[in-house]
């Protein structure tokens, strides 16, 4: 029933994606998947804050009546791109290069569908308020209980209340069966990484990068060995809400800066990092709306208030049970010294290739690439992202009430982990850039005429708003 | 158009064609092509595609060793685990703490309290506390690595002892009277004696 519980959150996230957007299957899936758990997790925080019981039919209600308007609005167009004849088939490097990228998922998968839940954040937090939550029927339960608990109870709910819709589904806590939902989290990210990468280079080098993305040994780390954990959803909602910001950017429409607010909430309603990442894509988005006319301004306006209205319940429901959102405060208890041994630990880990492979030194390297090749201001955006985020993380620690050697020691990779698919980001822009000017050099080459043409493609669809 | 482009490069590639210092050794034109505001050397102009299949290379072969070695993690893993049940899996994975939840739950209603004495290390007591509190809930476990606790407002008392391995590698590091304790554990109602741990009922309110 679990994977029941699974096709059910893709069929609900489905319902939510606009049908008039250019994406393919895998890509479909995946962001349907991130949709339906983000959603389901806020349905059923709603059905508890109304006071009505998470049954089977409650919980299915609202989808069955949103599953009956879509199909009477959309009909048969509600499936695309699912049928068959409209699914293009790859060329063989491009079947080599999906082969390369399942193989680090068919090497794991084993390990964790095998394995019971022993990971400790996994049960002493995530697992453990999933598990409260459906055994009493509500939140409030464990809320009230709070201090009783070595776990985070101020942390997000997306995992929790995701999982407990699956323990509703199977009528069970089957916390084995349930933390397959760590390995969906990374198949999805793998599928919205390359949605994202394939808008910016050609086929080959967009599976090519995913493959990369693939085998990043933390990556598959936190997705299958601490499957449980929320790291790996959390990574998922920053590479989608870092795609969405940049393509709004580059290309405006309403999907997309839907799609930011949507995803940069749902990355705040998993972990407490997001709430930090959420914070610089509202400020992304704000500027841009200020910078540019656009044509409903005050729609567009609205959608900074997402954010608000999932995490000021959350912020309102926590605060009545006296609970803290995090072990730090930010700003108030800074200490130099603590920052320093931090920066220290984050760059001898991102730099080692047991690790993250080359994504960190990739990062790197694409700054210089985009310095010599005079990238636009829009790329810096998510390279920038990446190192907030680093620096949200290194603020953390040196504003903490924690043993610094041991609270690196314990979260340090997994920090590093859920930031690694975000950081891999600006080295495909700058290969996308590079290889975009080498064609034009290679095209021109070919029709000399054509050698005086000035902007590659990409510039041209500025202010396609 | 293509004969045009033909004929404005064939200089260079002729000069090329007698080897990297052309023609009777003098070194050949660096073969560029301009947009305005920038040259770029034209023999670069595959670098892109070099570049990603040399970093995709290396990067696949630094991945190669540590999926290899998960491989075999995964075999293990499937060798241990399948063909079990949930409950036989936790209970392979974690045996102790998941049998001392078993022995306490068989003792202690879903609503009641358990106060744990448990001969255990300190940092096992630390795991075990937030371990017990899982596979207990929605029971309220307290834990103490001690053989006296208060027990005010807590029904049920348990004991246990860790493994010698357990504490090997975590010592004891409290204080433990065993003496003491077995004549106070001689006053109470056992419920339950599990394989690990021994429950007992406590009168509401007793302290000590």
């Amino acid at each position: 029933m679990i994977y029941l519980g699974l096709l059910l959150t893709c069929v609900a996230g489905w319902l939510l994606l606009p049908r008039d957007y250019e994406w393919g299957l895998a890509a479909k899936l995946s962001f349907a998947f991130a949709a339906g758990a983000a959603a389901i997790s806020i349905e059923m925080f709603v059905l508890d804050l109304t006071g009505v019981d998470w049954g089977r039919v409650t919980v299915f209600l609202p989808w069955i009546v949103l599953a009956g308007w879509r199909g009477y609005r959309n009909g048969a167009a509600l499936l695309d791109p699912v049928w068959p004849w409209r699914v293009r088939m790859p060329g063989l490097i491009s079947l080599l290069l999906v082969a390369v990228v399942l193989i680090p998922v068919l090497v794991w998968m084993p390990f964790e569908r095998a394995t019971p839940l022993t990971s400790w954040d996994a049960w002493a937090i995530w697992m453990l308020k999933a598990k409260a939550f459906y055994v009493d029927g509500t939140m409030s339960g464990y809320l009230a209980r709070h201090e009783e608990f070595v776990g985070q109870p101020g942390y997000p709910l997306l995992v929790p209340l995701y999982a407990a819709f699956l323990y509703v589904i199977e009528g069970d806590v089957a916390d084995g069966a349930a933390k397959v939902i760590s390995p969906c989290f990374l198949l999805a990210l793998l599928g919205v990484f390359h949605h994202f990468v394939r808008r910016w280079t050609p086929p080959v080098p967009a599976l090519a990068f995913t493959a990369m993305l693939a085998g990043i040994p933390m990556v598959d780390h936190l997705g299958f060995e601490l499957a449980g954990y929320a790291g790996t959803a959390l990574s998922l909602y920053f590479v989608a809400a870092a795609g969405f910001v940049y393509e709004w950017y580059r290309e405006g429409g309403v999907v997309n800066l839907a799609g930011a607010c949507l995803a940069a909430t749902a990355a705040a309603w998993t972990k407490n990092e997001g709430q930090f990442f959420l914070a610089a894509v509202l400020v992304l988005v704000a500027f841009q709306l200020f910078r540019v006319r656009t044509e409903r301004p005050a729609l567009n306006w609205c959608w900074l208030a997402i954010p608000g209205l999932v995490l000021g319940p959350w912020a309102l429901v926590r605060g009545s049970h006296g609970i803290e959102a995090a072990g730090f405060t930010p700003l108030v208890d800074f200490e130099g010294g603590l920052f320093g041994i931090a920066l220290r630990r984050l760059l001898s880990m991102g730099f080692d290739t047991q690790l993250y492979n080359l994504t960190f030194l990739l990062l790197l390297a694409s700054i210089v690439g985009a310095l010599v090749l005079r990238a636009r201001l829009l790329f810096w955006i998510l390279p920038g992202l990446a190192i907030w985020q680093i620096a949200g993380a290194l603020l953390a620690y040196a504003t903490g009430r924690n043993e610094i050697q041991w609270w690196l020691g314990t979260s340090a990779g997994r920090i590093l982990a859920q930031i690694a698919p975000l950081a891999l980001m600006a080295p495909v822009l700058v290969y996308g850039e590079w290889a975009e000017r080498s064609a034009a050099t290679k095209s021109a080459e070919a029709e000399p005429v054509k050698r005086t043409d000035s902007a590659p493609k990409g510039r041209k669809r500025k202010g396609r708003r | 158009m293509l004969g045009a482009a033909r004929s404005a490069v064939s200089v260079t590639d002729l000069c090329h064609s007698f080897g990297p210092l052309g023609a009777g050794g003098m070194a050949c034109p660096v073969p560029t092509f301009c947009r305005p505001g920038r040259c770029y050397d034209r023999r670069l102009r595959r670098a892109p595609e070099i570049t990603l299949a040399a970093v995709f290379v290396v990067w696949m072969v630094l991945a190669a060793p540590i999926l290899s070695t998960q491989l075999g993690r995964s075999a293990e893993a499937w060798e241990t685990f399948s063909g079990l049940s949930a409950e036989e899996r936790d209970l392979r994975a974690d045996p102790v703490a998941v049998q001392v939840a078993r022995d306490v739950a068989a003792g202690v209603p879903e609503d009641g309290c358990v106060t744990v004495l448990a001969y255990v290390g300190a940092d096992a007591a630390e795991y075990y506390r937030g371990r017990l509190a899982y596979l207990l809930y929605p029971r309220r476990v307290r834990l103490f690595p001690r053989s006296r606790a208060r027990t005010e407002g807590c029904g049920h008392l348990a004991v246990f002892r860790d493994t010698a391995g357990n504490l090997r590698g975590s010592p004891f590091q409290g204080r433990w009277d065993q003496g003491e304790l077995d004549a106070w554990l001689e006053t109470l109602e056992q419920v339950h004696r599990g394989e690990l741990a021994q429950v007992y009922r406590l009168e509401d309110g007793e302290a000590e």
